[in-house]
């Protein structure tokens, strides 16, 4: 078994401006949980540095208010919030809420 | 490996055997994709009739900036007027502020709505409105109080456009986090006279247009959710002219509270809807303007004292606060507080940006005349 | 200069209001919690009596000390404290010691001297603040029950009038905060000079003073040694309440210094909007409402588990 899982991040509701593409498909370490996704997302996704904070607290420990996370199109709320084991395949979705009226 | 805890199922009143995808921000409720649209289209339909907010045949015109709000606003009016026959002729009507960038890329997905809705649409702009767009305007004046320019001539905007295409009725998309925030505002800035009428579902019922808000009890997240499960395009940049910062700070505040207490939203909103102001408080009556006839607590409604600005040169017209503050007698029940501080009663502006700048200037220096 | 200009404040607050007018009862209780606030108070009310002109503020003051450590040790300290202030203000007055545990009375109570009443009933308050499970509501219960404390003692004592140090930083916080629980119709009552009820009145006196004026007013007369520091060792869980002194905090550093002045004032301004049927009170807090108990109990009631409320609202 390797050692990473192919998974795609998706970025949506404004997110997608942050960083380089809206959905980007990456390899993320195995057992990796949301948590890790988030510090691999401020790592190595977000291009947009100056405006980090609308997507992830400062330490990356989660995401900004106002900012959904998804796993296959679920809330992670009715997962195991941050602690969601990503399994291989997993589409992760961050939708902004803040954009606009 | 170990399997990921899948999610609980629909908790949906039907018996639905769907897992539950959304947890609905405004109760928590974990529900499944068709069963949150329908759950949402409900909260809806049960805010319009309990309200009562539309008669039948009445022509409605749907104010459409190409948003999530107005765009989510929109398709359910579209999908409830169908679905309940409420004998709706729905328009959609768009304000064009001429903000390049902006504006114009927000217009074509307002487009795309007329389109999919099958909904016919006006769009009004700036320019023939007041002869200046939003771009002419900041170039003049800076960007230190063009918000205060633009929620003026958006308010008035939307309701000649209305007139114009013959609507008794004017909804906008109005969230319950705009409403939170509203309510949060009026207090920090003192206009008891916006705070009374803020969280009326119906405004301007004398002499204005009415305006609507079915939206009013919606959280921010489940509109966008709702977008998203029914697959709605909406346009999504800032404004680029952006909000100054005292708004920022109470926006910021009122997020923290939705999430520590979540419930704090429609409390603030129904702390909004039971406030009068006592009798004994003078407020300023409704007149019409001596210019263009629109309703206004001065000689001279906002939009044109503002124009009458740009077009003078001397753009502090309407947007600095006067000096002279209103006597207000607050008998017994009241408190013998100065009213210097109370920000002021001043009618007509549209936009709640205002004045931040003014009055933080005036309060260092009444700062100042109290240091002892 | 400044020594009288805190008197007068408190002299207007009184007399503008016509709260003690003619001969009526001037009994009053003068709530002491140790804060620079309860300090100022304490010896606002000690200058007002001295006065010989005819502006004398023409109150009988009873001292409550509202004690709210559940340490022995701490309240032994309190207790030892008191005794030294008493000596400087007030000393002719009588003192009464009490914990905020006395809200668990259900009846009337004879109040000692020098011990701290309402000691003995410390757990069972603990269990009832403890079996709400929801941070916002249980602060917020905190604060209620210290209001029905209040009432409770004074009613004990047979005096109808009770002046609290809060002062304009904790009522423009207080304002906010109603305001995100739903009461904001109820603002007035809630952060204003005078909050009246049937047989009982909360005065304010300290509306219009803000902590910072007190502080430097305390420093100033050598007032700061009569606060009795209470250390503030818990770790706050996030609340509306403090997120409100949060986003307060972030305005005055941004130099928007304003705000409170203007939420105090909005507050005095509006009332609610369709008042109940006569007087008709929620019985935890005592705002208007035409239910026994107002929205916001409610919701504190359905976070409490075992029904803990349910005691004061027979």
């Amino acid at each position: 078994m390797s050692n990473t899982i192919p998974v795609t991040i998706d970025f949506s509701g404004g997110a997608e401006f942050l960083v380089k593409a809206k959905a980007q498909k990456v390899q993320i370490p195995a057992k990796s949980t949301l948590r890790d996704v988030l510090k691999f997302v401020r790592d190595n996704l977000v291009t947009d540095v100056h405006r980090i904070n609308m997507l992830l607290s400062d330490d990356a420990s989660e995401v900004a208010h106002g900012v959904i996370t998804l796993i296959n199109d679920t809330d992670t709320g009715l997962l195991s919030e941050y602690d969601t084991v990503i399994e291989a395949g997993d589409t992760i979705t961050f939708v902004s809420t803040l954009h606009g009226g | 490996m170990e399997k990921r805890r899948g999610p609980p199922p629909c908790q949906s009143k039907e018996g639905c055997s769907n897992p539950a995808k959304i947890r609905k921000a405004k109760d928590g409720a974990q529900l499944c994709g068709p069963c949150f649209s329908r759950n949402f289209e409900d909260d809806v339909h049960e805010t319009i009739t309990n309200n009562s907010l539309f008669k039948r045949g009445e022509r409605v015109a749907i104010g459409a900036s190409g948003g999530k709000d107005s765009t989510v606003l929109a398709y359910v009016m579209k999908t409830l007027n169908d679905r309940h026959d409420y004998g709706l002729d729905l328009q959609l009507l768009s304000i064009d502020e001429g903000i390049k960038g902006y504006r114009d890329d927000s217009l074509l997905a307002v487009e795309k709505n007329r389109v999919e809705y099958g909904l016919p649409l006006t769009i009004l702009s700036y320019r023939d409105l007041y002869g200046w767009t939003m771009d002419d305007i900041v170039a003049k004046i800076g960007k230190k109080n063009n918000c205060t320019f633009c929620g003026v001539f958006r308010r008035q905007a939307l309701d000649r456009g209305a007139f114009k295409i013959g609507a008794t009725k004017l909804v906008t998309g109005h969230n319950a986090d705009d409403m939170a925030e509203t309510v949060l505002m009026n207090v920090l800035r003192g206009d008891i006279a916006r705070l009374e009428r803020c969280t009326n579902i119906v405004t301007g019922e004398e002499g204005d247009l009415p305006r609507a808000k079915p939206l009013k009890y919606c959280f921010e997240r489940d509109i966008v959710m709702y977008a998203r499960t029914n697959q709605l395009e909406y346009f999504y940049t800032e404004c680029i002219y952006a909000p100054n910062a005292y708004r920022g700070y109470a926006r910021k505040y009122v997020r923290d509270l939705e999430k520590v207490h979540p419930s704090a939203i429609l409390d603030l909103i129904r702390s909004g809807e039971k406030v009068s102001v006592k009798k004994e408080v003078e407020m300023p009556t409704l007149k019409i303007c001596e210019r263009c006839g629109y309703m206004t607590s001065q000689k001279m409604c906002k939009a044109c004292l503002l124009i009458e600005g740009l077009n003078t040169g001397n753009t502090d017209l309407g947007v600095r606060k006067t000096k002279k503050s209103k006597k207000v007698t607050v008998e017994a029940e009241g408190s013998n507080k100065e009213e210097n501080g109370c920000g002021s009663s001043k009618g007509g502006c549209g936009c709640s940006a205002a004045a931040d700048e003014t009055e933080n200037e005036e309060t260092r220096k009444r700062l100042k005349d109290l240091q002892f | 200069m400044l020594h009288s200009n805190g008197q007068k404040q408190i002299q207007i607050s009184a007399q503008q209001e016509k709260i003690y007018k003619d001969a009526d009862a001037r009994e009053t209780l003068i709530v002491y919690d140790g804060t620079p606030s309860g300090a100022f108070l304490l010896s606002q009310i000690d200058d007002a009596l001295k006065q010989i002109t005819y502006k004398r503020l023409m109150v009988k003051p009873t001292v409550l000390v509202m004690v709210s450590v559940t340490d022995p040790m701490e309240i032994q300290l309190v207790l030892d404290r008191v005794k030294e202030i008493k000596s400087v203000f007030l000393e002719s007055v009588n003192w009464i010691t009490a914990h905020i545990a006395c809200c668990m009375y259900t009846e009337s109570k004879v109040f000692l001297e020098d011990v701290c009443n309402g000691a003995e009933l410390i757990p069972e308050y603990n269990d009832v603040i403890s079996s709400c499970s929801i941070p916002t509501y249980q602060k917020e219960l905190e604060r209620v029950l210290k209001e029905k404390c209040l009432q409770m003692i004074a009613n004990s004592l047979s005096i109808s009038k009770c002046m609290v140090p809060d002062d304009a930083d904790d009522l423009g916080r207080l304002a906010i905060d109603q305001l995100c629980l739903g009461r904001g119709g109820s603002l007035s009552a809630l952060v204003t000079v005078l909050d009246k009820r049937d047989d009982f009145m909360l005065i304010r006196p300290l509306c219009d003073v803000s902590k910072k004026e007190i502080s430097i007013y305390n420093h100033l007369c050598g007032i700061d040694e009569h606060c009795i520091p209470i250390a503030q060792t818990k770790i706050e869980t996030k609340s509306v309440q403090s997120l409100t002194d949060s986003f307060i905090r972030t305005l005055e550093n941004e130099k928007f210094y304003s705000t409170i002045n203007t939420v105090l004032s909005t507050a005095s301004k509006i009332h609610n909007t369709n008042s109940s049927k006569e007087g008709s009170r929620c019985l935890l807090c005592f705002v208007e409402t035409a239910d026994t108990l107002c929205k916001t109990c409610l919701a504190i009631q359905r976070a409490c588990t075992g029904d803990k409320i349910g005691r004061f609202v027979r």
